[in-house]
């Protein structure tokens, strides 16, 4: 099972590896990308990632930094997983930028920084961030959880996690010239949904874990039953932002927004919509389904795809009707579909990922908790 | 330091494309980039249609978002309020393009002119491939390569981030006009200095109600356009119920 | 602006500073904020080679083959190496102004495929799908194969079967282009002209111009656009381009077009005739402007009382009136415009009568500053040449001729003759010489009245019918050069047979093209504006201009001129082979400063130029224009520009039979007479023969002809709308990448496509979208191309851009070189037919088309 699992994962990563070489050495030519729909798939996978990373970070600082204990058994699996998310996304955004000369570039973001702007903040309080998940976990890792330093670790990777996520949000928020993005409502959609995708994560890979290992203590069996219920109030919540979302874009009168409801009624959008939030919440709100382990992974499963589509249903919300002197000689709205590169790009974040944490699994003793 | 702006006369525009070409030329633009270019729209119905045509460039926006947007500032402002670009810091992250609502702003996907590097020949041994021509003619890059954006742009830039118009700033600090403006044949285009009173940009602007594209944003457009591409006329009239 | 600036372009009022020189002052202070110390510069990291310095090259003189505008040009040559246009800042006609087409001369110059050395055929099947197996040869061997060729035809005295196709030339082309066929022995020098525009030139029977005009655009206060699209095609598109603004202002603009053509776009009002009937529409205007009263009556004259008796329907007495400067008012009156009422014109062409009156009484308001500018579209129709001269006879009833803004004739360029070859005919040359020419020109039902004379002009496209028809005779071998007529010439599938016929075929070309398929040989040549000596010669704003181009640029291609180092070499080899008169002609050729003669062909392509130059640079022939003081000054600047034109000194001087401007055609009549006489018939049988409706004195007269259609309506339900994209230079540029690149610059065309345009509500009626694929079939042949639905198009008539559909034109003009096309040809739906009294090639008005979706 085990050898199978790694096989494949394995697998993954070679057939990404080989996608992202070539993304490095001939650049973003290989991509089904073009100047009107030019942040897509690998943009999503990094969205998609970066903001599961934030809903695990909370997570994990649920017990320490919030006092509750009861969530205790996850602190350090959503500790490693948020390591493990963050990483690939930001890998995900990096194969997003052009081949080795233009990577070469990313030193100006250090050597020559503009406060103003928001990617910048973005870049570098990411870049930050990633370095305290890690601290953290490094501690943790070791047992500490109660030393000052472990503590602070976790309140500054929390914090970072609340400014990186923040500036994400202005990334899109500040983006004037293209309404379609949502503007600052972005940084509301952005919170519960990445909350969400933090949970299912969790659920997931705990019961994945607890699968492995065959049962889990009925400390960890109470804990998880308390992260379903939460699980439902989160997606109840992100319904009603993605309901938000969708009586914004229908009633707005601004013509960007034709973007938005071509989207809308596409097949993705339904993926976010139906299989992201109402099935999952359906689920969670059957008791029955929810105390069951199969349950749980079903709607972690089906939210997680959902959450995947709605990163992909935002950036093209704004991306597929031409703004500008790029609606000359272009259709009204223009069509998008992802290239095996682009592809190969998410099939490698999410092998890596995977493989991160299912090496966790294997040597980190993931499911320890403090003693008392 | 003056402030560099444009005034597009639509009315003396023929819509004939020869700025875009012009720039292609003088920027040694890969296929499928144009800085300078076109939105047109044909309104009405038989007989009574019309056909609009109105060039593009980058606007040069006093508060250029893509200026505000840069990570790196790359595109940055130089003189006279040029948006420039430098190739060399872009870190290819597009953001620009997001924020930019007049969508000037190119990313190049592939590497330039590459089909000067292809070894075809439409009739062997008779004619040549187009890499074969361009090591004869010694050019690194296409047949038209001009070495002159070099002086303070990239006389190519590579592929793996964005570029744009940069107001043809090798020209205008070595005394030149921008290249669009130069190859206009119909001088619809007026470039200088807006404050300078003494300008023709000032001047005419100060005759004409000058449009500008998506005021509404704040971006302070530095690209102004004045009157009709088509002066129609009509009968005059009341209408009726 | 109203009424500001008339003609007077530099001096704007306020301050006199120029543009250029606020904009380097402005500059300055810039640099020398930013760059102006070495520390401050080291800092920016935008420096990437600021050593350098920009513009290192040189602008270096030369003319635009693009059209047949000519427009002088500069070329900005840095290393050896051509990398930017722009017109010549010498000149006085178009100044440093130049259209779009002129810059996709250096993607021609620079193509991929063009032709690096000779080479010969080895498949000797021919056909438009037999791929010829060309292979390299040298010089020396295919000019070799060419002088054997022609010594065979002497032996056999049948010089006669030599043919010459010219297309495009500079002006030393006689040299080559009349001279080697007459001293090898043919008549047979075939010039495209008839597919140009000849039936442009009927304006000759009115006004005695068999030419291209002048237009002044500066001064004029209407212009109404016939058929023609000056900011777009061919003539004077750049001084058209850099005056269209004012004249905006100062006159009012109306297009006569079945389409919304670029021009059309930036017009007042646009008159969508329906194709085939301008001739109904122009003897409308002139109706009402008669029966108005307002001719200009300083050049036409007046009623003696001063009494309008143009009264609709009424003739009038002849006597009653005095005329001026023109001839036969009154008999056209009586002929023919008494009846061509509005109310009648409007169910011919469909514009409504109130606008056609509208229209033609604010144009002649505006007299004598106002225009008609006559294309080919009038023209280029069976029967086209009385709607030609109808269009034109309205700048004679409103005196808009040879006057402020008005149709103005060139101003004459001084070009100093060749040395004639008279004295090296020999007497078999004679013979051979003596015989009919291929075209079948001056037969009964081919007038061809160039200038008046029977037989006179071309027929380029009959060419094809004659060979395959072996009527007058079966041509043995043929020479073209930058001419490509089993593409250019209506109905090509003629052209495939015809060419597969000609035993020898040698094509002169700088790329492989659809007639070099068919070629035995083929000779890769120079492009005259980059890489030899040439001139060519231009007019507009009231001068003419001609501009010199020199070997300026590298070049990597075993190529040489056509028309003098190709014939040198030809004359060489036939030398060798106990023909040397041509090379001795030839050797006439002496530098006109040393009297060396030439000893190379590159001596003979600058002597030629230099002699034909002489009177421009050689201050002692000096004739009148710009003065030099010798060829190293004229060398230098490379334009020489004539005087200032004189305004009315045609007046009453015409060039016609009477002199005046004739609305009554003494002229043609003459013309038609001599030609009838020639065949012993009336001039009613010429009509007859040539399908012409009109009979009695109406042949004489501008009128309005039904237009002679190819097809059943009801079978071919819509008309063919033909017209040139803004970037044809000529027929050449189909491989320049920026001409696919940019094809939108055609109102309603799409890039790197060829689209047929449909009113969208014959696309509706159809099932046709935007971007579907459609075949457009006629009598004559079918092709598939995209269609466009577009508003600019008149229901019940598609409209496409010629250009586009070569199969071996290189890799961007085909789809798959040599097999398939990118886009189609217009050529092959066109059905072969004429205006026969110009000669001229019918592209509009016949053509009738049915659509289907693929």
């Amino acid at each position: 099972m085990s050898k199978i699992w790694f096989g494949l994962l394995a697998a993954g990563v070679v057939l990404g590896a080989f996608a992202a070489l070539t993304v490095v050495s001939r650049g973003l030519g290989v991509y089904n990308l073009n100047d009107v729909t030019f942040w897509a798939l690998p943009m999503s996978g990094y969205l998609f990632f970066a903001l599961t990373a934030a809903g695990l970070t909370l997570l994990s600082s649920l017990p320490s930094i919030f006092g509750l204990k009861e969530y205790y058994p996850f602190a350090k699996r959503a500790a490693l997983l948020a390591f493990a998310t963050l990483l690939v996304g930001i890998m995900c955004k990096a194969l997003d930028l052009g081949p080795m000369t233009t990577l070469m570039n990313t030193v100006w973001i250090g050597l020559s920084p503009n406060p103003s702007s928001p990617i910048w903040w973005m870049a570098v309080l990411y870049g930050i961030y990633l370095t305290f998940v890690v601290i953290k976990f490094y501690f943790l890792n070791k047992g500490e959880w109660h030393s000052s330093w472990s503590w602070t670790a976790g309140l500054l990777a929390l914090g970072l996690m609340i400014m990186s996520y923040t500036a994400l949000s202005i990334v899109f928020g500040t983006a004037d010239a293209r309404p379609a993005f949502f503007g600052h409502f972005t940084a509301l959609y952005f919170a519960v949904t990445a909350l969400a995708s933090g949970m299912a994560a969790i659920v997931l890979a705990s019961f994945v874990q607890s699968a492995i290992r065959g049962g889990m203590s009925f400390q960890e069996e109470q804990a998880f039953d308390k992260v379903a219920k939460l699980f439902a109030i989160i997606l109840a919540l992100a319904l009603f932002t993605f309901l938000l979302r969708h009586i914004i874009g229908y009633t707005s009168l601004q013509a960007d927004f034709l973007g938005f409801r071509h989207i809308a009624g596409t097949g993705i959008y339904r993926t976010e919509m139906l299989i992201g939030l109402v099935i999952p919440l359906i689920l969670m709100l059957i008791p029955a389904v929810r105390k069951s382990a199969a349950g749980k992974v079903a709607a972690s499963v089906l939210a997680l795809t959902g959450m995947f589509a709605g990163r992909l249903v935002m950036l093209l919300s704004a991306q597929v009707k031409p703004i500008g002197v790029m609606t000359e000689n272009r259709p009204e709205i223009v069509t998008y579909f992802p290239s095996l590169y682009e592809w190969g790009i998410i099939i490698l974040a999410l092998s890596l990922c995977l493989l991160i944490y299912s090496l966790g699994v294997k040597f980190l003793k993931l499911e320890a908790a403090p003693q008392s | 330091m003056p402030r560099y702006a444009m005034v597009i006369d639509l009315q003396r525009c023929g819509g004939c494309g020869a700025c875009i070409t012009g720039c292609k030329n003088e920027n040694n633009l890969p296929e499928g980039v144009r800085w300078s270019n076109k939105m047109t729209e044909t309104l009405g119905t038989f007989p009574n249609v019309r056909y609009y045509y109105r060039p593009t460039l980058c606007n040069h926006c006093e508060n250029a978002p893509c200026v505000r947007g840069c990570p790196t500032r790359a595109l940055h402002k130089v003189e006279g309020g040029i948006t420039a670009h430098d190739p060399r810091k872009c870190i290819g992250c597009r953001y620009c393009m997001v924020n930019c609502p007049y969508g000037v702003i190119n990313y190049t996907w592939n590497k330039p002119h590459a089909e000067w590097e292809d070894d075809s020949e439409v009739i062997p041994e008779c004619t040549m491939s187009p890499r074969e021509q361009a090591r004869l003619m010694n050019v690194q890059s296409w047949p038209l390569f001009n070495p002159d954006p070099d002086f303070n742009y990239q006389s190519i830039r590579p592929a793996g981030i964005v570029e744009k118009c940069h107001f043809c700033r090798h020209r205008v600090v070595n005394g030149e006009l921008p290249y669009c403006v130069e190859v206009c044949p119909c001088d619809a285009r007026i470039f200088g200095d807006l404050d300078d009173p003494g300008s023709l940009v000032s001047r005419v602007l100060g005759m004409f109600r000058a449009e500008k594209l998506r005021p509404e944003l704040g971006t302070e457009p530095r690209v102004f356009y004045i009157r009709e591409f088509c002066p129609c006329v009509y009968e005059p009239g009341k209408g009726m119920i | 602006m109203k009424q500001m600036d008339i003609g007077n372009r530099e001096d704007h009022g306020g301050t006199g500073i120029s543009r250029r020189t606020f904009v380097k002052g402005a500059a300055a202070v810039g640099v020398s904020l930013t760059l102006g110390s070495p520390a401050l510069r080291a800092l920016s990291t935008n420096t990437a080679d600021a050593s350098r310095g920009i513009l290192q090259g040189q602008w270096k003189s030369t003319f635009c083959t693009g059209c047949t505008t000519w427009c002088p040009l500069q070329v900005y040559v840095e290393n050896g190496r051509a990398i930017k246009t722009r017109g010549h800042a010498h000149s006085k006609t178009n100044g440093q102004y130049c259209c779009p087409r002129a810059h996709l001369a250096l993607q021609q110059l620079y193509d991929p495929d063009r032709v690096k050395t000779p080479m010969k055929r080895t498949n000797p099947k021919k056909g438009r799908h037999e791929d010829p197996g060309f292979v390299p040869i040298t010089w020396d061997e295919a000019m070799g194969m060419v002088a054997d060729r022609i010594m065979e035809l002497r032996a056999n005295r049948e010089t006669h079967k030599f043919l010459l196709f010219r297309g495009r030339y500079t002006s030393v082309n006689s040299m080559f282009y009349s001279s080697v066929p007459r001293i090898i022995g043919s008549p047979n020098n075939i010039s495209h002209s008839s597919i140009c525009a000849e039936a442009e030139k009927m304006r000759y029977f009115l006004d005695g111009q068999w030419a291209y005009m002048q237009y002044d655009i500066s001064r004029t206060r209407y212009v109404l656009v016939w058929g023609a699209d000056p900011l777009v095609a061919n003539r004077q598109v750049s001084t058209a381009l850099r005056n269209w603004g004012d004249a905006l202002d100062n006159a009012r603009i109306a297009s006569v077009e079945p389409r919304l053509s670029g021009t059309g776009t930036k017009c007042d009002e646009w008159l969508p005739v329906k194709p085939g009937y301008d001739g109904a529409l122009a003897c409308a205007m002139a109706h009402a402007i008669l029966a108005e009263g307002m001719w200009y009556k300083p050049f036409v004259g007046d009623f003696r009382d001063g009494q309008n008796r143009f009264k609709p329907g009424q003739t009038v007495d002849e006597d009653t009136f005095e005329e001026q400067h023109t001839h036969g008012l009154v008999k056209w009156w009586n002929l023919h415009l008494k009846d061509t009422t509005p109310e009648w014109a409007e169910k011919l062409c469909r514009i409504p009568a109130d606008q056609i009156r509208r229209v033609a009484l604010g144009f002649a308001d505006a007299a004598p500053r106002c225009m008609v500018w006559v294309g080919g579209g009038p023209g280029m129709q069976p029967r086209g040449s009385y709607g030609c001269m109808a269009a034109y006879a309205l700048n004679g009833l409103t005196g808009g001729i040879d006057n402020e803004g008005g149709v103005l004739a060139y101003n004459s360029t001084v070009y100093d003759s060749l040395p004639d070859h008279d004295d090296f005919v020999d007497d078999l040359a004679k013979e051979g010489n003596a015989y009919e020419k291929i075209d079948q020109r001056g037969r009964l039902e081919w007038p061809n009245l160039a200038r008046g004379e029977s037989g006179a002009g071309v027929n380029t496209n009959n060419v094809a019918d004659a060979i395959l028809n072996e009527d007058p005779y079966l041509p043995k071998m043929g020479i073209g050069y930058f001419a490509n007529f089993n593409f250019s010439c209506p109905d090509t599938q003629r052209w495939f047979k015809a060419m597969q016929k000609l035993e020898f075929f040698v094509h002169m070309t700088t790329h492989a093209s659809e007639m070099s398929w068919f070629a035995d040989v083929v000779l890769p040549v120079k492009n005259c504006m980059f890489e030899q000596w040439a001139t060519l010669n231009h007019s507009s704003n009231l001068h003419a201009s001609a501009a010199i181009s020199s070997p300026m640029v590298d070049s990597i291609w075993d190529a040489r001129a056509m028309e003098t180092e190709v014939p040198w070499l030809l004359a060489e080899k036939l030398a060798e082979r106990g023909f040397d008169n041509l090379l001795r002609y030839y050797k006439t050729f002496r530098d006109p400063e040393t009297g060396r003669e030439p000893a190379s062909g590159s001596n003979l392509d600058l002597y030629s130029l230099k002699i034909r130059t002489q009177k421009m640079w050689d201050p002692k022939k000096h004739e009148g224009g710009d003065k030099f003081q010798n060829w190293e000054e004229f060398k230098k600047i490379g334009v020489w520009n004539s005087d200032r034109y004189v305004y009315r000194h045609r007046w009453s001087n015409m060039g016609t039979k009477t002199g005046k401007f004739e609305f009554y055609s003494e002229t043609l009549k003459e013309a038609l007479e001599n030609h009838a006489q020639r065949h012993n018939v009336s001039v009613d049988k010429v009509l007859e023969a040539c399908n012409y409706e009109a009979r009695g004195e109406v042949a004489f007269i501008p009128h309005h002809e039904n237009p002679h259609e190819w097809g059943d309506p009801e079978e071919y339900p819509f008309k063919f709308v033909d017209y040139k994209s803004r970037l044809n230079r000529e027929g050449r540029s189909a491989n320049c990448p920026w001409y696919n690149e940019m094809k939108d610059v055609d109102p309603g065309d799409l890039p790197y496509d060829d689209v047929a345009k449909l009113n969208p509500r014959d696309g509706n009626r159809l099932g046709i979208r935007t971007g579907d694929k459609i075949r457009l079939t006629s009598p004559t042949g079918s092709i598939v191309c995209t269609a466009s639905l577009w508003e600019g198009v008149m229901p019940g008539t598609v409209a496409k851009c010629f250009g586009q559909g070569h199969w071996a034109y290189g890799r961007y003009a085909s789809k798959v070189f040599g097999r398939e096309p990118r886009g189609a040809n217009n050529n092959d739906i066109i059905p072969a037919d004429y205006d026969r009294l110009s000669g001229s090639t019918a592209f509009y008005g016949h053509i009738r088309l049915k659509v289907e979706k693929v």
